[in-house]
């Protein structure tokens, strides 16, 4: 027995018991997919200590948790995988040593991260939108694999007659595209379509204006411009 | 090898995770559901308890789901369970949004949101489902109280070594070093 933990094995330890900061969380999720040691001692700590997640009292999430789960799915898969397992012949195939043992090897990485990937996942970004950067109104995450814009209050938002619009502002020469209405007092998925998911990018910008009950009349904005901010990419 | 009933409805017995999970990784809607409807409640008393607001575990919740949803076909059995590894999914991303959250409101919100539940750092919870949870149990009664409150309050709680300092009353020095000697003599007695 040795008397301390190796260098390594003290951080695989402390990544898989959380108190890395974000940024060290980050530079060990990195040096996972090509340190094959480091993956396996952050699957060791992982196996070591899951029993007392394990061992919380459940807490039933609500049903609308699962709705949303199943419109995202809805939005991710084309239909053809979502076919039954039963009509699915290549299945068993699949389930073969040789796919097992191939699973294996992508399944550290996978066990590790949060949302970690063997193809580069499309992005995900979050905009604060605010008039005071210390009283965000709301909170949206743009998120290309769901293809919706997530959008929660968080804070105060001016009381008014009109509704507010959430706009797309791809680039400095774009024109605002809208994404919606967004209810005042009520967190809501916005769809993105095709072509507006190919025009966010790490220079975009989301908006709030002002505009009159229904939304804008004229598909720019009409009123003033009440909260923006910009996309701020997030690790997958 | 699972069996075809994978998620079949014929079984009297709810079927294991990892089957549900290898039938969910070939596209089966049906074999996510029951995977989501026997695992849900054990990830969101995960993520509750790290993350400590209902509306920032549902989205947490939410998201780890469509990450099992689309990498289930990275699920290995002889790496671990098939709870293991999706508490694994939903403890990271429920720790990024839990540091990120609390950096963002650090400025305008003094309150400690980590008062909201208050954690019992005892392990005797825990339920003796199997031998690795008794071991485990066994050997965290063995280390020193500190030593257990502060590996429970950052693996179970999520808490930062400055939240643990604050909260055990101690230098951050001191709970660094607490914990490093609890990791060192919890894995010694696992591998006795």
């Amino acid at each position: 027995m040795t008397d301390e933990l190796d260098q390594l094995e003290a951080l695989a330890a402390d990544y898989v018991l959380g108190t890395l900061d974000e940024s060290e969380r980050r530079r060990v999720r990195s040096r996972l997919s090509r340190d094959p040691e480091l993956a396996r001692l952050v699957q060791e700590w992982t196996l070591r200590l899951s029993p007392v997640a394990e061992a919380l009292p459940p807490v039933e999430p609500p049903p609308h948790v699962w709705q949303r789960i199943e419109a995202a799915l809805d939005e991710t898969r084309p239909a053809a995988r979502r076919e039954s397992l039963f009509e699915r012949l290549g299945f068993w195939r699949w389930c073969t040593a040789g796919a097992a043992a191939a699973a294996a090897v992508l399944a550290l990485y996978v066990a590790l991260g949060p949302l970690p990937t063997d193809a580069p996942a499309p992005p995900r970004y979050v905009a604060t939108l605010s008039q005071d950067p210390a009283a965000p109104a709301w909170l949206a995450t743009v998120d290309l694999e769901a293809r919706q814009v997530l959008v929660r209050p968080v804070g105060q938002v001016a009381g008014h007659d009109g509704a507010f619009e959430l706009w797309l502002i791809a680039g400095a020469e774009s024109p605002p595209r809208s994404l919606g209405l967004l209810p005042p007092s009520q967190e809501v998925a916005l769809p993105i379509s095709a072509e507006l998911a190919g025009a966010i990018s790490p220079a975009a910008a989301l908006a709030v204006s002002l505009e009159p009950v229904g939304g804008s009349p004229t598909g720019l904005p009409t009123g003033p411009v009440v909260y923006q901010a910009p996309l701020i990419g997030l690790d997958r | 090898m699972p069996t075809p009933d994978a998620a079949g409805d014929t079984l009297s017995e709810p079927p294991p995770l990892a089957n549900l999970l290898t039938a969910t990784a070939a596209g089966d809607r049906r074999a996510f559901t029951m995977l989501y409807a026997q695992s849900s409640g054990q990830l969101f008393a995960v993520i509750l308890r790290i993350l400590k607001q209902r509306s920032w575990a549902e989205e947490v919740l939410q998201e780890a789901y469509i990450g099992i949803w689309s990498h289930a076909g990275s699920y290995a059995p002889d790496k671990g369970s098939a709870m293991a590894w999706m508490i694994a999914i939903a403890r990271n991303r429920a720790i990024d949004v839990y540091r990120r959250e609390r950096a963002r409101r650090a400025l305008d919100d003094p309150a400690d949101p980590a008062d909201a539940v208050a954690p019992d750092p005892s392990p005797s919870d825990f339920a003796e489902a199997d031998d690795t949870a008794r071991a485990l149990r066994r050997c965290l009664e063995e280390l020193e109280d500190k030593q257990r409150e502060s590996i429970l309050l950052a693996y179970r709680d999520g808490y930062t070594h400055q939240e643990i300092a604050d909260r055990l009353e101690s230098p951050i020095g001191t709970v660094k070093s607490w914990i490093r000697r609890g990791q060192l003599r919890l894995k010694t007695c696992l591998e006795r």
